[in-house]
């Protein structure tokens, strides 16, 4: 009887106009390959943050997933980082 | 009510049935496609009516600046649209920022309309401020909130922004609430 644990992207999704990147990863429990529990955990990439001095500081995506990766580094486009940082500065208004 | 078995191993079938007397099943229900719902209330198609998606799961909230304590983390469930979420911010560890606090990393972003800039009640520890009422201002078309005073001093819609300045050491936010996404 062997247990094992893996991880799953099971969604990667392109969000709105500022192209945030949602990803849904599924870890699953199998025993002898049998799905037991699977359970989700989610998170949101946006292209970055503003410094002090609004500055946009791009995201750190090095640890993420390569397909994700490619899907961020598609889609932050110039154009849309400046989108997203003028929005950051106008929501600090 | 007496019950007919229909079949035991599964049915694949192409047309559609009527149950008159109601319907009792021994299993869950799935469909083959993700993007197919129940209509709830109605006798016929409606797409206000469809509730075509429900998740649940958990998420790592994170901050602007700086970063969070381990025992951070966060909980959500998702009804049609409607994300209901709720999330321990742990243990800051930048209390220097002049930067207002944001929490990010919410699980779906928000709806790009005004009024699904929601807020969420908040609980706090180690705010060094006096007569706090905080509330967090979930951001529109965004996965992030931020941390407001809605006390006096605030901006002109009445709140102010919570630095990581105003942190002491090992500051720590309960937050729960509701927001639209797509």
């Amino acid at each position: 009887m062997a247990i094992t644990k893996e991880t799953q992207i099971a969604k990667i999704e392109v969000v709105g106009e500022y192209k945030a990147v949602q990803i849904a990863t599924d870890t699953v429990i199998k025993e002898d390959g049998t799905e037991l529990s699977r359970s989700r955990h989610r998170h949101v990439l946006h292209p970055g943050n503003l410094d002090a001095s609004n500055n946009l500081v791009a995201t750190d995506i090095s640890g993420e997933d390569a397909e994700v990766q490619a899907v961020a580094n598609a889609v932050w486009t110039d154009d849309v980082k400046t989108a997203w940082k003028n929005k950051l500065i106008a929501d600090k208004s | 009510m007496s019950k007919t078995k229909v079949v035991t191993g599964g049915l694949d079938q192409t047309g559609s049935f009527d149950f008159t007397s109601g319907l009792t099943l021994g299993d869950n229900l799935l469909f083959d496609a993700s993007s197919k719902g129940v209509y709830i209330g109605v006798t016929s198609a409606t797409a206000a009516n469809l509730l075509d998606d429900y998740e649940e799961g958990t998420f790592t909230p994170t901050v602007s600046v700086g970063n969070l304590g381990s025992d951070s983390n966060g909980h959500y469930t998702k009804v049609g649209r409607l994300v209901t979420f709720t999330l321990l911010a742990d243990s800051l560890d930048n209390t220097s920022s002049s930067n207002d606090i944001l929490i990010q990393s919410l699980p779906f972003t928000s709806l790009s309309t005004a009024e699904s800039s929601a807020h969420a009640v908040v609980a706090c520890k180690n705010v060094n401020k006096s007569n706090l009422t905080l509330v967090a201002q979930i951001a529109v078309n965004g996965s992030q909130m931020e941390i407001k005073s809605n006390g006096a001093g605030g901006t002109s819609n009445g709140q102010a922004g919570i630095r990581y300045s105003d942190l002491g050491s090992s500051a720590a936010f309960k937050i729960s609430g509701h927001y639209y996404t797509s």
